[in-house]
């Protein structure tokens, strides 16, 4: 069966993705409950270091995380604490690993994890938590959580417990190249389009580029401008740039849904890609969690340092704006923005859409709080998969429409096709009037004939 | 020997032993765990420094935090304050210090020392409060977090008690090094630990957010 029958998608949806499956899985494999609990520690304890064993030793359960993720605030249960989402792990790794698991499991001072803990932590593990970091922000002994839900995450692929969707999707990258139908094929055809639709050129498998451009499935299905925005910016730059059927997808689902080989293997595509045409830049879309798959985690993924620049499209455009190559027109528009969490607040790059504004003369209101300290969409994480999650994510938003009333702007701007998706489908879903756009196509629209 | 010679002596002894052993075991043992290395390229910045900055930073900088969590950062940080205060400025104990190891320094007046004692009792049983009251707390609480408790109070509650008897009485005295004594053997199983791990937890994060040029 191949994957659009067995996964169809949803492609006529604000949030586009894998249709509500008739029949939930779960469950994947068909191992034994003690080959999935051993198989899920396994994993786990393959990604404890130094640094995660220390963030385990030193939880005081002090709950202050809680306070800062939007799931907790939002419904007030406490089993949407950060740090209780690692409950199980901790649990594993005090019996197992820890500096005293001879005690522990002497004294049977914690219990060996069971499959019913596992399956009840499917929920906390994936669909309430985005791995946002804002719990890392708040947390009085540092500890980076979000990082260690990624983690935790590993195992319990491995184990065959993760979400139907969000496996789905991921089981899709895995074998057609995209999590959602973006195939080569298909990705080239939507080039052409796009260079035909705004009129500029586009390059598609050029075998020497200083510029290899990658697009986010999203982009690609939903929000197509963004190819022809990105063309029309590095045209305009006089860049020599390409497209590559090779490695084109920045998304990366093997990530989120804990699958390394997988998240390997996604990276490669684009790693190899780059090499193959003489890349200097590898230049990320507007899509956060491609930010940290590829700029921060995929030499880890490669095993060395990566042999070219990696750029968030909104960092390249503020350097070419602040280097003075890129000039563009005023436009009189009061906006907020959204800041991806995995571009700012956990890839450091905060700045970068603010010096593009900036440059555009928009009028910002920020959010409160906004930058880093932002609340999340509540569609990262690959959360926006998950239909069950649905009513949970709704709630969450809840807060992000709260915060963009009180700033008054009207349109909300992000760098993010995923938060754009959520922010769509939320509106969808509240009858809201807010609209939320791309900054990258705002630029390109804007392009001063200076330049 | 009598109970204050053997809560002094050799239960104090075994109690440093217990102590010095096992905060080293605990702390060497996550140390001698493989390190990752993260080869992205960094965005600039000192990382040791991002470390460093975290350590300190991460005590006023608290983030995102509502107001709701602003009471209960203010407990901790008093809780701590007076705790300083309590051990380190005390008469009797900088006398301990100056006895057994001949170092010492000038000590705060009596008051000052009781009065910071009983702030130090009022801020443990916030905490404790909290705990029982908070559905969060509730939640994440374990036998660990009441034990280290228990063991804090007895010692405070011990000290301020034979601190205050008219007339020094070795057994309140006893009682006290004896509750302290339990301090030091439990300290290195369990939370109380998070004296020295917040050093390496903080830098640890420090440092990665350092490397991404995230905001620390």
């Amino acid at each position: 069966m191949d994957a659009m029958t067995k996964y169809p998608i949803e492609l006529d949806e604000e949030r586009f993705g894998i249709k509500k499956p008739e029949a939930r899985f779960d469950l994947q494999g068909d191992m034994s409950a003690e080959e999935r609990v051993a198989t899920a520690m396994e994993h786990f304890a393959k990604d404890i270091n130094r640094t995660t064993a220390t963030y385990l030793e030193s939880c005081m359960h002090c709950g202050v995380c809680a306070e800062a993720c939007h799931y907790y605030t939002q419904t007030k249960d406490p089993k949407y604490t950060p740090i209780w989402k690692l409950e199980v792990f901790k649990q594993a790794y005090k019996r197992e690993a820890s500096p005293f698991a001879f005690f522990y499991r002497l004294f049977n001072l914690k219990k060996p994890v069971t499959l019913e803990q596992l399956e009840e932590w499917q929920e906390l593990i994936y669909d309430s938590c985005t791995m946002c970091g804002r719990c890392s922000l708040v947390c009085p002994m540092g500890i980076d959580i979000a990082t260690m839900v990624g983690q935790a995450r590993h195992g319990m692929f491995q184990a065959g417990l993760v979400p139907h969707e969000l496996h789905a999707v991921a089981e899709r990258a895995e074998e057609e190249g995209s999590p959602l139908g973006a195939t080569p094929d298909v990705f080239e055809d939507r080039v052409e389009w796009m260079g035909d639709e705004f009129d500029t050129d586009v390059y598609f498998d050029e075998e020497q580029a200083d510029i290899l451009v990658t697009m986010s499935s999203i982009e690609i299905m939903k929000y197509p401008h963004a190819i022809g925005a990105t063309a029309k910016i590095l045209n305009a730059l006089g860049e020599r740039w390409t497209f590559r059927g090779e490695g084109y997808e920045a998304t990366n689902f093997g990530m989120l849904s804990g699958n390394v080989d997988w998240q390997r293997h996604s990276t490669m595509k684009l790693i190899e890609a780059a090499i193959r045409c003489g890349a200097k830049l590898v230049l990320l879309p507007e899509c956060g969690h491609a930010y940290g798959a590829l700029r921060w985690q995929g030499a880890a993924m490669y095993g060395k340092p990566l042999p070219f620049k990696v750029q968030h499209v909104s960092e390249f455009l503020a350097d070419v704006i602040k280097s003075g190559r890129l000039k563009v027109k005023k436009v009189e528009q009061t906006v907020t923005f959204h800041d991806p969490c995995q571009v700012s607040r956990r890839g450091g790059a905060t700045e970068a859409p603010r010096v593009i504004m900036d440059a555009l003369g928009v009028d910002l209101k920020e959010m409160t709080p906004g930058a880093n300290q932002n609340w999340c969409c509540g569609g990262g994480g690959g959360v926006v998969t998950i239909h069950r999650a649905d009513e949970l994510r709704y709630k969450v938003f809840e807060l992000k429409m709260d915060q963009v009333e009180k700033t008054g702007a009207d349109t909300v701007l992000s760098t993010c096709s995923n938060c754009r998706q959520s922010f769509n489908d939320a509106r969808e879903h509240f009858g809201w009037d807010k609209k939320i756009e791309s900054l990258l196509e705002l630029v390109a629209d804007n392009i001063s004939e200076e330049s | 020997m009598d109970l204050l010679d053997f809560a002094s002596g050799p239960a104090l002894n075994v109690a440093i032993v217990i102590f010095v052993v096992g905060v080293a075991w605990r702390l060497i043992y996550v140390l001698r765990m493989k390190k990752r290395v993260d080869k992205s390229d960094p965005r600039g910045g000192s990382e040791r420094l991002g470390g460093l900055w975290m350590i300190a930073s991460r005590s006023i900088n608290h983030g995102p935090l509502s107001e709701s969590i602003k009471m209960p950062i203010a407990n901790a940080y008093l809780m701590h304050l007076v705790l300083a205060i309590v051990i380190f400025a005390a008469q009797e104990h900088i006398l301990l210090l100056e006895e057994s190891y001949g170092i010492g320094w000038q000590s705060l007046p009596h008051i000052v020392v009781r009065l910071s004692t009983i702030v130090l009792l009022v801020t443990l049983a916030v905490t404790v409060y909290r705990r029982l009251r908070h559905p969060v707390l509730r939640l994440l609480s374990n036998f660990d977090d009441w034990f280290s408790l228990l063991v804090t109070v007895l010692v405070v509650a011990t000290g301020l008690i034979a601190g205050l008897a008219e007339q020094n009485s070795d057994t309140l005295i006893a009682v006290h090094v004896l509750s302290f004594d339990l301090l030091l053997i439990w300290f290195p199983f369990g939370k109380l630990m998070h004296a020295f791990l917040i050093f390496g937890s903080r830098y640890s994060t420090g440092v990665a957010f350092a490397h991404k040029g995230a905001e620390i």
